[in-house]
């Protein structure tokens, strides 16, 4: 048998598995949900003009006194429900919306910006109108509202039209208020006089396209929260793009990414069965964390900026996948790798060991930067190398840090199987001015706090751990090790 | 259109399901050749290759998931491809080390296999690939079915390039432990 014949038999294995591996990247997935929105914008016209002949809608219009936003602190935390009902085409929402205090989940530049709750039928809220298969915008306190918007190419990545009827009022039917003074009115929709979306891109219908729905992007308008309805693939980037240009936020901010969590673990594992965790009456917390640019924070100082970071949630929220229990905003460095692993950073605090548990990228350098900040370390110390040393050898390539070399990884492996005489030791070396802080009363916490870091991630346990402080003024020895010397 | 209905020209013989197949998963193959061939011009031809390879075998066959038929002909004739192109030749390219990598499970003088020894290959390579964790699985896959770069699958994964290689050693050692359990060693 050759490595050929084994490459054909993994080619062989069942389809399902090879489907499973190849998860679309996103470059594709936005090419595609664009040509896709496009298409969906033909089919849902047609479908629309059908279902408005016999349907009448409803239009959930939230407006928020600017008053009440004015008051709020530079972060704050939100708490909302929503719910929904679909009798008589109407549909209500209600929430509920309190102040908090700003809370810096962890050091390593991730801004805790807003959280929410959402109950169980809060999905509906934003899918249960089939009177809204047509976009629409809805305009608060009866007036009567007939526009079309369009938004070009360059603001969007593609371009969508939402056209706008509102042609009957109805009297609020449903209280409920934001704790914050916010009201809420309702307005029924008479679609009408909808006026159809033509979309060239007839060809499209080639494509296996995700289907189309309706999803609400809320926009703070003058101080108001309002809302208008579109027909997208669900999808909260796309949703994103559009509250971005309704918000006016340039598009130097950008979605970065969202993931979900489970009682506050991320999910790693792409089988997860999300669907199973987010279904009514289960016992876990299902948490959407989303992950946009950090200068967002520079629209801050606009007075809106509570209606706009509700504006965010709610819109997210109703472009979810999956119905969250919670709602998370985080402000991430766009470079910043997103981790979907949760590192332990130990920590000294009142005369004893802490540890946090965070989602850092689990290079060795971020870690010891991240346990710096939580140790009350200063900028000036720093992280130098990490490697291991095995039998008088030092592993990996001294030109990159010493980061595995196959060779090395191999050591390694006999090593953790077959044992080994000379124990395996994994050496730190940080900047030599980190013995300033030797004074601390808590030292021996600090180093010790630092040595459960860095062995909580290291892949092979060694034997023994050591600190070493580096003044820099001689290159750190090394014994390059086998595959070194055969690249060169 | 969907899959279903592609199918459905091939058997009725219907020379736009070449068309479609190529606008619908162009890309897709060519991503295919591409990781292995390394070259523009050849993956080209390779994908042209596959529409063929597809156009001949259905009917009789009825492909279970056309995209991964599509990626699976691909693979074979990319390998193919690339196996005439380099004989006796060592050179760069991403499918030189996922070889290279697969060498380590297999004996180092080893004869191809019989069609007999294939098959059961097939069997246990499959088996094997089902009873792996999930995360494995698809580290696994996308560097030996989709010969993707490691740096491709961490950033994808969100791991760090020597988690995915020591990943992936681990996963081909226990898989040279059962192909010498089932004397394919």
């Amino acid at each position: 048998m050759t490595e050929f014949d084994l490459f054909d038999s993994i080619g062989n294995v069942d389809d399902e598995l090879a489907e499973k591996a190849k998860q679309p990247k996103s470059s594709y997935k936005k090419t595609i949900l664009m040509i896709s929105s496009l298409a969906a914008c033909t089919v849902f016209a047609c479908v629309g003009l059908i279902l408005m002949q016999s349907n009448k809608g409803s239009v959930k219009v939230a407006e928020l006194s600017s008053a009440a936003a004015a008051s709020q602190p530079d972060m704050i935390a939100i708490d909302s429900r929503h719910s929904s009902r679909n009798d008589s085409g109407s549909s209500a929402y209600h929430s509920e919306y309190s102040e908090g205090t700003p809370k810096n989940e962890s050091s390593t530049g991730s801004i805790y910006a807003a959280s929410s709750k959402a109950d169980e039928s809060s999905s509906e809220s934003g899918s249960n109108d089939n009177n809204s298969s047509s976009a629409y915008i809805s305009e608060i306190s009866g007036q009567h509202y007939d526009s079309v918007t369009s938004l070009p190419d360059s603001e969007t990545g593609f371009e969508y039209k939402s056209s706008v009827t509102v042609t009957e009022s109805i009297s609020e039917h449903e209280s409920s208020a934001y704790a914050a003074e916010s009201n809420i009115k309702y307005e029924s929709y008479d679609p009408s006089d909808e006026p159809s979306c033509d979309s060239p891109y007839e060809e499209s219908s080639y494509y296996e396209l995700p289907e189309a729905q309706p999803v609400e992007i809320y926009y703070s308008d003058n101080g108001e929260l309002k809302k208008k309805t579109v027909n997208i693939v669900r999808d909260e980037e796309k949703a994103y793009e559009l509250w971005r240009v309704e918000n006016h936020i340039g598009d130097e901010v950008k979605f970065l990414y969202s993931l979900y969590e489970v009682d506050g673990e991320r999910i790693s594992d792409p089988h997860f069965d999300l669907e199973k965790a987010a279904a009514p009456g289960h016992e876990k917390t299902l948490t959407n964390v989303v992950f946009i640019t950090e200068n967002f924070q520079d629209y801050y100082s606009r007075p809106d900026k509570e209606i706009l970071l509700k504006s965010l949630e709610l819109t997210i929220l109703g472009a979810c996948t999956y119905t969250p229990d919670e709602y998370r905003l985080e402000l991430w460095q766009e470079n910043k790798p997103i981790s979907l692993i949760a590192s332990d950073i130990y920590y000294s605090e009142n005369g004893r060991i802490e540890k946090s548990h965070l989602y850092i990228d689990s290079d060795t350098d971020e870690l010891f930067e991240t346990w710096k900040i939580q140790n009350h370390i200063g900028d000036e110390v720093k992280f130098i190398v990490s490697l291991y040393e095995l039998d008088g050898e030092r592993l990996g390539d001294p030109h990159y840090s010493f980061s595995f070399t196959y060779y090395a990884v191999q050591k390694l492996e006999e090593a953790m199987s077959s044992g080994h005489e000379k124990p395996l030791i994994y050496t730190v070396y940080v900047s030599e001015n980190f013995k300033n802080y030797y004074t601390r009363p808590d030292k021996e916490l600090l180093l010790k706090s630092l040595e459960m870091t860095m062995l909580g991630a290291c892949p092979y346990a060694p034997d023994e751990y050591r600190l070493e402080l580096w003044d820099g003024t001689q290159p750190i020895d090394f014994v390059p090790d086998k595959a070194y010397n055969e690249e060169e | 259109m969907d899959d279903g209905q592609i199918v459905q020209l091939y058997f009725d013989r219907d020379e736009r399901a070449l068309s479609l197949t190529a606008k619908k998963y162009g890309a897709y193959c060519y991503a295919v050749a591409f990781g292995i061939l390394n070259s523009e011009e050849d993956s080209k031809e390779s994908v042209n290759d596959t529409y063929l390879e597809a156009w001949n075998r259905i009917p009789p066959h009825k492909p279970n998931i056309l995209k991964i038929f599509l990626g699976r002909l691909t693979r074979c004739i990319s390998i193919d491809k690339w196996r005439k192109k380099t004989a006796g030749k060592r050179g760069g390219g991403e499918i030189h080390e996922v070889l290279d990598e697969l060498s380590e499970c297999v004996s180092a003088s080893g004869n191809p296999a019989s069609e007999t020894e294939k098959k059961l290959l097939d069997e246990t390579v499959n088996s094997f690939v089902k009873g792996l964790k999930s995360t494995e699985q698809k580290v696994f896959l996308c560097r030996y079915w989709y010969a993707q770069p490691i740096k491709q699958i961490a950033a994808e994964n969100s791991f760090s390039e020597s988690k995915v290689k020591t990943m992936l050693m681990r996963t081909r050692q226990k898989l040279q432990e059962i192909l010498k359990k089932e004397g394919l060693l």
